[in-house]
């Protein structure tokens, strides 16, 4: 294997916010960070709220006054996949090595955050004619014969995460398939979420079958504003105006006022991980019971929408959470997502009869059929516990 | 006869401040300062420890002797002048009179307190630490003056003085890190795939939700004369965790070592104990 890193600027190529921007070797990701003024002010206000009686900040508008979008409305006003430019950035990442013939370097590693669900890898692979190579079923080792085929162009193995089941008997699917990959002439790409790659790396000695990872750059507050922007100038939203409950801030209007701000805010709490972003921007989307008051009311431009924005919503860990609850939350992360009775297997003493109904309750957990994952709007709350209580931290 | 007298007075009156010089209050402040510093560090060191991050936790805990020293060491500095007329003369007058009291009275008490500031430096324990002090293995919860307190696993507080430092051997798991070896031991019939089992029991170790990826895990086997013991060592990511760590890898062992063909023996446990 020789060094997968892509020539060059990670930002060649990239001069402005909307272009694609290369995915850069594991290890250099800069998380975005909230602005130091806003860290002070956060202190100031608790010290001034402390001594007063009144509020001194009254929102613009009531969050009591607002209410949530449905699901399926929200599809329509900021439709999925949550990916957004991603696919363009990996596209711009791998595109000259695709056009490559055989015979160079044979493996490309993509990591990535976790809690995505929709396998990024897969929609690309899809958008791009290759061919995808998915785990049947968990430790299942069905894949020699795909990989054998060289003249057949890249494959994709999307998730190399679904590959095994952190028990005694659960590494074999995962440790023969990375045995076959670094022994075919055919050309892979292979994602995995960066959870499992830490335990990979450990467990199965992964590092040593493939080359160093590359993941994307961390979206930015200005990053996330232009995508956001395209987002909803079609569909349902088109038209509408998207303001800052709290403020009034037209985040897309045509004056500077303060929504690069609530960008770069958003960028820091999300760890600059676009599919939490999406989450919690979707999540933070409210209406007006009776929009011809706000009409009215707010704006001067009647029959103009207008979608407000709450806080972020905030997630903490149920009460009297002990350490099966951070267990629980740490296996999720590494394995993707995984059925009640598989969760049991990866545990210690096989327990979470207690936990996962309270981690369901939290939130911090989400239904995806039958199986169970880490809400992507959770993932930093999440992540900050595991790091607290001293866990094996993943690394981007 | 009265000459001596008056010549001892007089050096008395020397040794000690006149009364009216003496600030009874300045000293109160000072010892209740000191006091209340120390108190409140001792119960804000563990909570801090308890809510604050994993990786800071032990520097929370190890630092209450350390400030604790500084603070008496300040105190004693701060008073002493203000009670005593201190020149070199009566310098030799009080530690004269302090070692007959230490001999006589206090030796072990003092040699204690001594061997409490030798350990604050040589650190064979801090708090948080888990070490055995003959025979007896615990978490040492707090570092006094005189002696450490150590909870064991059975939730025993044992009181151990420092002077035992001197003449005993500590030994100390982890020495200040986050995380310490933890063993698990099987016993083996001889008659098996000693390479499966040697595997088996890794992988056990590798899919443990309390591993620390960043230490080894290894797997020893010996011939002893009660079977083919096996040591699957591994560490977890925190050293709380450790018997539940331990009990992890016994559980799971068990299950993949019967996987593996091997049979686990069954001769006497008290033939084991030397092993």
């Amino acid at each position: 294997m020789t060094d997968p890193a892509p020539s060059g600027d990670p930002r060649a190529g990239a001069p402005d916010d909307e272009a694609p921007r290369r995915f850069q070797p594991l290890g250099d990701y800069d998380w975005p960070a909230l602005p130091a003024e806003d860290t002070v002010a956060r202190w100031w206000d608790r010290v001034r709220d402390a001594f007063r009686d009144e509020d001194p900040d009254a929102p613009f508008v009531a969050d009591a006054a607002l209410d949530r979008f449905a699901g399926d409305r929200l599809d329509r006003i900021a439709p999925p996949p949550a990916c957004g430019p991603l696919l363009e950035d990996m596209t711009a990442t791998l595109q000259d090595w695709l056009a490559q013939p055989n015979g160079g370097d044979t493996v490309r590693l993509i990591v990535m955050p976790p809690c995505e669900g929709a396998h990024i890898l897969a929609l690309w692979a899809g958008a791009q004619g290759l061919e995808v190579l998915n785990c049947p079923e968990r430790g299942d080792a069905g894949h020699a014969t795909l990989l054998s085929r060289s003249d057949h162009g890249p494959l994709v193995i999307p998730a190399l995460e679904t590959w095994f089941l952190r028990t005694a008997d659960g590494l074999a699917g995962v440790r023969a398939l990375l045995d076959a990959v670094s022994r075919t002439d055919r050309r892979c790409v292979i994602g995995c979420n960066s959870w499992a790659w830490r335990y990979l790396c450990k467990a199965a000695d992964a590092q040593a079958f493939l080359p160093k990872g590359l993941t994307f750059q961390a979206f930015d507050g200005a990053r996330l504003q232009g995508w956001f922007r395209e987002l909803t100038s079609s569909g349902e939203a088109a038209g509408a105006r998207f303001r800052v409950s709290s403020s009034g801030t037209d985040l897309f209007g045509a004056a500077e006022n303060g929504s690069a701000d609530y960008f770069t805010r958003l960028a820091a709490l999300s760890l600059g991980i676009p599919w939490v972003a999406w989450r919690m921007w979707r999540n933070a989307m409210r209406t007006r019971p009776d929009p011809e008051v706000e009409d009215k009311a707010e704006t001067a431009e009647p029959g103009r929408r207008t979608i407000w924005l709450t806080r972020p919503d905030t997630f903490a860990m149920p009460p009297n959470a002990g350490e099966m609850t951070l267990l629980t939350l740490q296996s999720l992360l590494i394995h993707g997502a995984l059925s009640p009775e598989d969760l049991a297997r990866t545990l210690p003493g096989g327990a979470t009869r207690a936990s996962v109904p309270a981690l369901l309750k939290a939130q911090m957990l989400v239904l995806s059929g039958t199986d169970l994952r880490c809400n992507p709007a959770a993932y930093p709350a999440i992540r900050t516990a595991l790091s607290d209580a001293g866990f094996n931290m993943d690394e981007l | 006869m009265a000459g001596g007298v008056q010549e001892g007075q007089e050096k008395a009156a020397k040794l000690i401040n006149d009364l009216q010089e003496i600030s009874v209050i300045e000293i109160a402040v000072v010892v209740i300062a000191t006091w209340a510093t120390i108190y409140f560090v001792r119960l804000a060191s563990p909570f801090l420890a308890r809510r604050g991050p994993n990786q800071a936790r032990l520097y929370f805990l190890a630092a209450v002797p350390i400030i604790r020293l500084v603070l008496l060491i300040v105190a004693t500095l701060w008073i002493v002048p203000i009670i005593f007329n201190i020149t070199f003369q009566n310098f030799l007058v009080i530690a004269g009179a302090a070692s007959v009291a230490i001999g006589f009275a206090f030796k072990d008490y003092v040699t204690s307190i001594i061997a409490g500031v030798v350990a604050i430096f040589e650190r064979p324990y801090r708090p948080g630490d888990w070490v055995e002090i003959a025979g007896d293995y615990g978490e040492v919860e707090s570092v006094g003056m005189r002696a450490i307190r150590l909870v064991t696993a059975q939730d025993n507080v044992v009181t151990v003085p420092h002077m035992r430092i001197w003449d005993q051997n500590i030994s100390n798991s982890n020495d200040g890190s986050r995380t310490l070896m933890c063993v698990a031991h099987f016993w083996l019939e001889p008659g098996h795939d000693a390479g499966a089992v040697q595997e088996a029991l890794r992988d056990v170790a590798l899919t443990s939700g309390y591993l620390e990826y960043d230490k080894p895990v290894l797997v020893m086997l010996a011939e002893t004369p009660t079977g083919t013991h096996y040591q699957l060592k591994a560490y977890p990511f925190d050293l709380r965790d450790q018997f539940a760590f331990i009990s992890d890898l016994t559980v799971r062992g068990k299950i993949a070592i019967a996987r593996a063909g091997a049979v686990q023996v069954r001769a006497p446990v008290a033939g084991r104990a030397e092993d």
